[in-house]
């Protein structure tokens, strides 16, 4: 397991939160903005445990909660399940690898947009949108999510100064 | 024997989420509210940061645009002075049929300091709480016209729902023919106007405008221009997008009115 210490990295996500909240609301791409708390509970789970990546999901999705004024508590349960299941099979994957790092994250946005799309749908007074859409949102959102997780998981490492030595 | 006090606080972290989900709605947006109220100054902070950043690449376009919003100033005050007049006129018909008038109670300037994330949500947040006047379900307006309503105002900071958030739901009117529908918001972050019976004349152009039902925004609120008429398969009413007036994206300051 690779050594973080865990108020650097509840740290690194207030950081990553209050960017989100402010930096990355200015990239929109095509009305789909990027999702770096995703990003950085892949990160932590993945280079920690199912212990901490649990706890380091569900900081990140309170801190969401906290800003929403839908269902409180949604966020935090879909981003600690994801990060108790990325941390507990996390050293099963080649960690400092960009492809690895594409894939989980693609993974965890699915898996935390998915029912968040269906939820914030039942309520939708015209019904569920078509298939079609949920590919473009919650898919194309995923796809996203994935090419920026490359670049913040190698900037992560490189601040973490985490490699497989440093063990 | 050590995995016990381990269950007790699983079982207590379930506890306070069902209680979170089921708890009677003012106490969890007091809790809530008062817990986003921490982040008000560094979010200011960032948002201003940017804000300037952003203004600074503009440098090169601000003698073409000071250009186009001379000439849109003269033409606003032309038309300035026809409205002053309508109002006047309003003003002597109303008091001749005794219609009472109806002030505005309150109004406050905000600054936007923050968006949630989410691709399918709404929400922005202002820099003025409870401490400066603002109270739920105060209207939100730019100098173009509607923006939303506030969801959620904390001592410090509030959370405002915009008019393309899918919760949101709007009276409205068609200012040429009077025609009512309902403006929603939709998860592609459009705003839609619906339950327009079929043979609405409706037209790509008309101005829509608040019809003041619903009790929380007054009539008579810009709320952008049709772009699109269309009749969904299966429904037995007509609906037509709508372009806000206001640049919903990229909003910095906003007024609150009661």
């Amino acid at each position: 397991m690779y050594r973080i210490k865990a108020y650097k990295a509840y740290a690194a996500i207030l950081v990553a939160f209050f960017a989100q909240m402010s930096l990355v609301t200015f990239f929109d791409f095509g009305s789909l903005r990027p999702n770096v708390m995703i990003i950085i509970t892949v990160f932590f789970a993945l280079f920690t445990d199912e212990k901490f990546g649990w706890r380091a999901g569900a900081v990140s999705g309170l801190l969401l909660d906290i800003f929403s004024i839908r269902l409180f508590g949604l966020n935090t349960l879909f981003f600690a399940l994801c990060g108790y299941i990325v941390g507990k099979y996390s050293n099963k994957f080649y960690r400092d690898s960009p492809v690895t790092h594409f894939i989980i994250t693609f993974a965890a946005s699915f898996f935390i947009l998915s029912p968040y799309f269906f939820f914030i749908n039942l309520r939708n007074p015209t019904g569920m949108p078509h298939l079609g859409f949920f590919n473009a949102s919650v898919f194309a959102a995923s796809l996203l999510n994935s090419f920026l997780g490359i670049l913040i998981c190698a900037f992560l490492l490189r601040i973490f100064k985490l490699d497989e030595c440093n063990l | 024997m050590v995995k016990k006090p381990r269950l007790i606080i699983v079982i207590a972290i379930i506890a306070i989420f069902i209680w979170a989900i089921f708890a009677p709605t003012g106490i969890l947006q007091h809790l809530r509210a008062g817990l986003a109220n921490v982040a008000r100054l560094p979010l200011k902070i960032a948002s201003h940061s940017f804000n300037y950043i952003r203004r600074i690449s503009r440098l090169p376009y601000v003698d073409t645009e000071k250009l186009e919003l001379r000439q849109r100033v003269c033409e606003l005050e032309k038309k300035l002075v026809e409205l002053e007049e309508s109002r006047l006129e309003n003003k002597r018909l109303r008091s001749l049929l005794g219609f009472k008038q109806k002030a505005r109670k309150y109004s406050v300037t905000a600054l936007i300091i923050g968006r949630y994330p989410n691709n399918w949500s709404s929400i922005i947040f202002i820099d003025k709480g409870r401490d400066d006047g603002i109270t739920k379900d105060m209207v939100v307006i730019s100098g173009q016209g509607l923006v939303g309503r506030v969801g959620e105002a904390g001592k410090a900071m509030s959370k405002v729902m915009l008019i393309n958030d899918i919760d949101s739901k709007v009276g409205a009117t068609v200012q040429r023919n009077r025609d009512q529908g309902l403006l929603i918001g939709t998860p592609e972050g459009e705003c839609r106007l619906i339950y327009l019976s079929l043979d609405s004349d409706i037209k790509k152009g008309d101005k829509i405008l608040t019809s003041g039902m619903g009790g929380i925004y007054p009539k008579g609120l810009l709320i952008g221009e049709v772009t699109r008429v269309a009749k969904e398969r299966g429904r037995l009413y007509k609906y037509a997008v709508i372009k806000t007036s206001s640049e919903l994206s990229k909003l910095e300051e906003v007024l609150c009115i009661e």
